[in-house]
């Protein structure tokens, strides 16, 4: 019989912390792995300490930003300066088959957790460390969080009004495309694992994995020496081409016409208007070079309507077109909800809320949303005495002396 | 099976790409990391190799920047799937592959008898990869969606940009780069089931999905406290308040946020001569010592307007400053600042440099050697590689169709003069 869920059986430590890490264990999570997120009450994730809390009251087990990179875990709190909590955490990986890492280079030495060491304790773990810049090279040691990376890594240079601010996307963009190619690496060497019966190291920079998210720009440099620089919502290939403002308070329609085709069907829907037949917009060359008229000739018909009829009726022409979609939007977006995108798992603490869940839907072996995310060392109890069989009287002797601290 | 060395992740499986924009990426690291993926193009090339930019500027389908980049590694074969004869061949095809990927419009596939249920009975441990707008089942299951729409439907477009302008893109599609890093993630994970239980499955992703998962907090500001971020560009929306992030400074600009001390701030402006309000300067110490005890809650101490004040003490100084110079500070005084990076700081960077990130590709028909990108992670037994540059149209027909499938030559003739390949 063939296992329900994929990492049935697989044992993931994560030891690492704030975004890109958890999101990548919270993969082997959703998919059946047992995974223990190992982390400290002296010092957090610092995503416990980040808001949004529930109802506006800060807690460390009230954070919906910690709790939706963390369901599907286990949670554990040791003090990992103390010898005893590094015994428990190696009795951990002994019987793991990944072990996650996001810190800067040199502490999971200091901690006597490296690869070399962890490798002696499990000959075949696999192990990811996902520092910001890598190992080794002048910035190594240099830890930024994602909204800082995602300047690093050309995403804010790109985005942005060509007078404006290099605005960036939203939040530590960058922190939400790493986990992807680490999961995707990791459940890879988990293959490999199986087919040669060898563990690996996997060595990932923040940094070098987010410059493939930047399309053309490296190849236009090293090729053409042009530096790309953002061009707001302008599209080469495309026009009109952007957000539409709509009727309401800050309400937009995205809209996208490429083809000629498209152009004509556009055309229809707003009832051939006279300004339709102008001989400038004929060719997608001409449109292009009057974007900025064509613009504002767009906007003076959809900001008559509300943002919800021009995707509807552009959508029934075949135009590509878009809601600019805020998060109560999402919440009742009628295909997320057919999807059941949002998972609502049920807190000790915070009570129902919401989760992401996995873009991919597996027709056979769906992720699923089984725990909420864990509240700061809930299972240190029955992590020690359940899962590693440590004596009652032992726990509590190791409680007293710190260890889960 | 292709020939690749055993010592790669995914040298033992190949892959029949059928994307678009929307998957490209997902293929491209399945090549890069040693997979055999088989390009299929319609006759004449895929459209992607119309787009831009171009080598040297010349427009021409063996010159797209754009397929250069996404079509590392791969191989090429042209097939026009819509003809009876094509079906077959891609049938047949699909009997050796461990995947398919494609973005077709959902229901396109089986349309030609080519869809999941199809494939999967001549092969039950196909894993099909299908990427589309907003996934293969819903209300939107048959709506158009570019990379903006994707990202406007998604959430993160009404997030970005400055207040007061409209929302704005990231000039490289990150609608299209989110669908393909989730669904190469996706796949993997359904590969693995396969491996081990024998069964194949059809992987059904959802761009609009995709996008929704890289929203930072604003799902939960909605879900928790029904706040609605907004975009606030140069400040970014955390928790209740806005932080500002980005600065100009002497030569472009920084990005600016925490950890940083008010004392080595004040230290630094004093060693610049940069004046500043030293009674406000001491309360702000004094505040942060406080919130730093846990005596006073960040909310108790400092309201919006204070807080953006506080922030813009650093005007002054970064403005006098290069961003090399701000860099060079902020490593020295562990602050999370770094310079906004161009592509040509990224082509140049010390850090990239010394841990050989970038690498060479030879493209033999220009006669030159490009550079690219490198390995998005160090893999030590299963290292990733660029094994050659993206293929010209069509170039594998003859190694694939008479070598690999054993097609006799006088067949591949007729079905190339008749323009099913």
């Amino acid at each position: 019989m063939p296992p329900k869920q994929v990492f049935e059986g697989i044992k993931v430590v994560d030891f690492s912390w704030y975004a890109v890490g958890p999101q990548t264990a919270r993969y082997f999570g959703d998919h059946g792995a047992e995974v223990i997120r190992v982390e400290s009450t002296i010092s957090p994730d610092g995503l416990r300490n980040a808001g949004p809390f529930k109802d506006g009251e800060n807690g460390p087990n009230r954070s919906g930003y910690f709790n939706n990179q963390n369901p599907n875990k286990y949670g554990i709190s040791l003090n990992l300066k103390l010898p005893q909590a590094v015994e428990i955490a190696r009795k951990l990986v002994a019987r793991a088959d990944i072990v996650t890492e996001s810190f800067t280079p040199g502490v999971m030495e200091r901690f006597g957790l490296a690869y070399e060491d962890l490798r002696k304790t499990k000959p075949d773990i696999i192990m990811i460390s996902m520092g910001a810049q890598g190992r080794g090279g002048p910035y190594s040691n240099h830890s930024a969080f994602g909204h800082v990376q995602q300047a690093l890594c050309g995403v804010n240079h790109l985005t942005g009004w060509p007078d404006g601010y290099p605005t960036g996307a939203h939040g530590p963009y960058t922190d939400f495309f790493v986990p992807h190619i680490a999961a995707m690496a990791l459940v890879g060497a988990l293959d490999y694992r199986r087919r040669t019966g060898k563990g690996q190291y996997i060595e990932l920079s923040q940094l070098e994995a987010s410059i493939h998210c930047l399309e053309t720009a490296i190849l236009d440099y090293t090729v053409n020496s042009r530096v790309q620089s953002r061009i707001g919502n302008r599209h080469p290939q495309a026009a009109p081409h952007g957000v539409y403002r709509c009727r309401g308070d800050d309400r937009w329609c995205a809209l996208a016409v490429f083809t000629d085709a498209e152009w004509q069907s556009f055309c229809r829907v707003l009832g051939k208007p006279p300004w339709t037949r102008d001989a400038r917009f004929g060719t997608i060359a001409g449109r292009l070079e009057n974007a900025d008229e064509l613009d504002c000739l767009v906007e003076e018909w959809t900001i008559r309507h509300t943002a919800e009829q021009v995707m509807t009726v552009m959508q029934a022409a075949t135009v590509s077109a878009g809601v600019v979609q805020n998060s109560q939007d999402l919440h009742a977006d009628p295909q997320l909800k057919h999807r059941g995108h949002y998972w609502v798992l049920d807190h000790p603490e915070i009570g129902p809320s919401t989760y992401d869940s996995p873009a991919c839907k597996l027709s056979r072996t769906p992720g699923q949303a089984r725990m909420p995310a864990p509240c700061l060392g809930e299972h240190n109890q029955s992590i020690c005495t359940e899962i590693l069989g440590m004596p009652d009287e032992e726990f509590v002797q190791l409680l007293a002396e710190g260890v889960f601290e | 099976m292709s020939q690749t060395s055993e010592q790669s992740l995914l040298a033992a499986y190949r892959v029949l790409d059928l994307t678009d924009e929307k998957g490209v990426l997902c293929t491209k690291l399945m090549a890069d990391f040693g997979a055999d993926v088989i390009k299929i193009e319609p006759p004449g090339g895929d459209p992607m190799r119309r787009i831009g930019p171009f080598y040297h500027d010349e427009p021409d389908p063996e010159k797209s920047l754009f397929w250069f980049t996404f079509n590392t590694s791969k191989r090429s074969i042209t097939l026009d799937i819509t003809r009876r004869e094509g079906q077959e061949i891609l049938r047949q095809l699909a009997t050796t592959a461990d995947f398919v990927v494609e973005c077709f419009a959902p229901g396109y596939l089986d349309s030609l008898g080519l869809g999941y249920s199809a494939l999967s009975e001549v092969n039950p441990r196909l894993i099909m990869t299908s990427i589309t707008p907003f996934g293969q089942t819903g209300p939107y299951r048959d709506y158009k969606a570019s990379d903006i729409v994707g990202l406007a439907m998604g959430g993160l477009l009404y997030l970005n940009g400055e207040p007061g302008r409209p929302p704005v893109r990231v000039r490289a599609s990150q609608a299209y780069a989110q669908a393909s890093v989730q669904a190469a993630g996706g796949t993997m994970v359904a590969h693995y089931y396969r491996e081990i239980s024998g069964e194949g499955q059809h992987v059904d992703v959802s761009m609009q999905e995709a996008v929704s998962n890289t929203l930072d907090t604003a799902q939960q500001a909605w879900d928790l406290q029904r706040t609605v971020y907004r975009r606030a560009a140069p400040f970014r929306p955390v928790g209740d308040y806005l932080l500002r992030c980005v600065y100009p400074c002497k030569d472009g600009y920084v990005a600016c946020w925490r950890p940083e001390e008010l004392e080595s701030i004040r230290e630094w402006m004093d060693s610049e001569g940069v004046p500043y309000d030293e009674v406000q300067m001491e309360r702000w110490m004094e505040l942060r010592k406080k919130i730093d005890e846990g005596e006073l809650t960040l909310k108790e101490a400092l309201s919006q307007e204070e807080l953006t004040t506080m922030q813009e003490t650093r005007v002054p100084l970064l403005a006098r400053l290069t961003r090399q110079e701000i860099y060079a500070q902020a490593l020295a005084r562990d602050f999370g600042w770094a310079p906004v990076n161009t592509p040509k700081d990224l082509v140049e960077s010390p850090q990239l440099a010394a841990r050989d990130y970038y690498v060479q590709v030879e493209h033999p028909e220009l006669g030159e050697t490009i550079t690219y990108p490198g390995a998005p992670c160090k893999m030590s037994e299963t290292p990733w590689r660029i094994r050659g540059r993206a293929p010209l149209i069509g170039e594998h027909n003859e190694a694939v169709y008479l070598g690999e499938m054993g097609m006799p030559a006088g067949k591949l003739r007729r079905l190339k003069h008749t323009g099913v390949v």
